[in-house]
């Protein structure tokens, strides 16, 4: 990868993750490996591809809610280095990620962590767009979707099935995760291979919801020679309606 | 142009390994005392990550000869001997002789490995001595 034009956020991640190192070594020492694996480069390049390609998709973002976060370190910098300083909201269920991402976060007063299960509570979500780049680790994200169909999404999953306890519901490629979706308007798909895996990205939404009227409406004029009444069957239309 | 920074695998791979050799090497068996002399060596690295040192890093790896390779002498090194690995193509790390503390020993086995990793990738790591 070239990191060419991403090296200021490089810097950025490098100095957060020392400041928290200093935490971390003084509140919960057991995490060390963990919280050096945050940093890899296989995070920075599935963050930056995400960053990037939001910002080509869906350039005017305020305020972003990001699901399974874990400390945050290379995605916030990451979105920061496109969006400005938007609000980002991070929520994780590890109560000592978080109280980590809690202190790297400190001076930055538009970024909040938030201890939360993004499965089983019920969140109330402020941002516009929702990010999860953890879908491989929890159950089909339609279950979430379903719920917020005003959002915009950007998941992230790969096929390393062989991550034992962790990787429980992986995708093996853009058509499994968007059934896993269960989203309808898809602006973005692709996936890459990283280090002999693939990693998949969805960008997209839910379609508008379409009121049994218009449905109908719609169909007809779909069927419809132009310039001609359309003769449509009575029972097709009741189909639709 | 090339930018000179500590690229983001040299930052990673060096602090993974050396998490991983200092919590198998020095991690205390008794219990609640498991971290005991961890802790400390973690609060000298956060130390000698410092703003402060990676500035003075950059400058002392910009001025590398490169015809001795960089020597650790203590925390305060780690920046700039992770600028040269980045930068330049590094085979060895040297330890400064009066040192004889296990955790730089074990840091300095790090640095080379990482450094050896760096070269299997010279392209990569946009030496200047390609």
């Amino acid at each position: 990868m070239n990191y060419g034009n991403i090296n200021k956020v490089n810097n950025e991640i490098q100095k957060l993750w020392a400041k928290g190192l200093g935490y971390v070594a003084s509140e919960h020492v057991y995490k060390f490996k963990d919280y050096s694996e945050s940093v890899f480069d296989t995070q920075i390049e599935s963050k930056y591809w995400l960053a990037h390609n939001l910002h080509s998709h869906v350039p005017d973002i305020k305020h972003i809610s990001v699901l399974a976060s874990w400390y945050g370190l290379v995605l916030v910098p990451m979105l920061y280095h496109y969006f400005g300083e938007i609000n980002i909201d991070l929520y994780d269920v590890d109560e000592y990620t978080t109280d980590i991402a809690d202190y790297i976060w400190n001076e930055y007063p538009k970024v909040n962590v938030y201890t939360k299960d993004v499965v089983f509570d019920d969140i109330d979500y402020k941002g516009s767009v929702l990010i999860n780049t953890s879908c491989e680790h929890m159950m089909d994200m339609k279950l979430i979707t379903n719920d917020h169909k005003d959002k915009i999404f950007v998941l992230q999953s790969n096929d390393n099935a062989n991550v034992k306890w962790l990787h429980i519901n992986c995708a093996m490629d853009v058509d499994e995760l968007i059934k896993q979706s269960g989203l309808t308007d898809i602006m973005f798909s692709e996936s890459k291979e990283i280090y002999e895996h693939k990693r998949i990205m969805i960008i997209g939404k839910h379609d508008a919801p379409v009121s049994p009227p218009e449905r109908a409406w719609k169909y007809l004029m779909t069927h419809s020679d132009s310039g001609r009444r359309p003769q449509t069957e009575s029972s097709e239309v009741a189909n639709y309606a | 142009m090339h930018s000179f920074d500590v690229h983001p695998k040299v930052f990673a791979f060096t602090m993974l390994l050396y998490g991983q050799q200092l919590f198998l090497q020095m991690a205390n068996p008794e219990k609640d005392q498991e971290w005991n002399k961890i802790q400390p060596i973690l609060k000298k690295l956060n130390e000698g990550l410092s703003e402060e040192n990676r500035i003075k890093g950059r400058q002392r790896a910009l001025a590398f000869r490169g015809s001795e390779p960089p020597i650790l002498s203590d925390f305060d090194d780690v920046w700039y001997i992770m600028y040269c690995i980045s930068n330049y193509s590094v085979g060895w790390v040297g330890i400064n002789s009066r040192q004889n503390k296990k955790e730089l020993e074990i840091l300095k086995y790090a640095l080379i490995n990482v450094a050896k990793k760096s070269n299997q990738m010279f392209t990569d790591y946009r030496s200047r001595h390609i």
